[in-house]
């Protein structure tokens, strides 16, 4: 699954650090969902779509090994 | 029935997510490292030698055991499920450790001289436990810093 977190999160000028303190994650859980390491909660995915004002489809995206 | 299953699934969250204060990974670190070194400076030989020595390995069993129930500085749900994992391996090794590591003991007394065989076949709930918390704070550790 692809993301597009580093991109929305430079949009509002928020660095890692930033985004885990308001979604109340660590910056280490951010890292890893941006390098495609570690795949957040519907929850986790929820927050992030509500903070960056998009929907849960633009910040993730499906790839072909996921079918 | 409905009240009851509530009430169980409520009882068994708070078990899974029983968590003990991060501050305990050093209380536990630091007490693991005193009783291995009151293990080898307690002598080898008489009664109260060996009952000192059953104790002092039950208190390091629960040392570790600290460490790997000790919170992390933020735990959020990758550390959760990292820790699942980390569970799920260090509960196959340490079966994987209790069945072969008699055999391997059996295979090299073939070939070389074994000092008390018959006592290094036998596993104890020590070695096993010992074996498997060190694995499971080793592996998430590690897991941390590697896979997620």
């Amino acid at each position: 699954m692809k993301n597009k977190i580093k991109v929305f999160r430079a949009i509002h000028d928020f660095t890692q650090q930033d985004l885990a303190e308001i979604i109340d994650v660590s910056r280490q859980t951010i890292n890893s969902i941006e390098n495609n390491r570690y795949v957040p909660s519907t929850v986790l995915a929820l927050k992030m779509a509500k903070l960056f004002q998009v929907s849960v489809n633009d910040l993730f995206e499906l790839e072909e090994a996921d079918d | 029935m409905d009240k009851i299953l509530k009430c169980e699934n409520t009882a068994m969250e708070r078990l899974l997510s029983f968590r003990l204060p991060t501050n305990y990974k050093m209380i536990g670190l630091i007490s693991f490292l005193a009783l291995l070194i009151l293990l080898f400076v307690l002598p080898d030989e008489g009664n109260t030698a060996d009952i000192l020595k059953a104790f002092t390995k039950k208190l390091m069993l629960l040392s570790l055991l600290a460490i790997s129930l000790a919170k992390e500085k933020v735990e959020d749900e990758r550390i959760t499920s990292l820790r699942a994992k980390d569970f799920q391996v260090s509960f196959i090794w340490a079966i994987v450790y209790a069945a072969l590591q008699p055999l391997a003991t059996l295979l090299v007394s073939q070939f070389v001289e074994v000092e008390g065989l018959s006592e290094m076949i036998k596993m104890n709930s020590f070695q096993i436990l010992f074996f498997m918390l060190l694995i499971q704070i080793g592996i998430f550790q590690l897991m941390k810093k590697v896979v997620a």
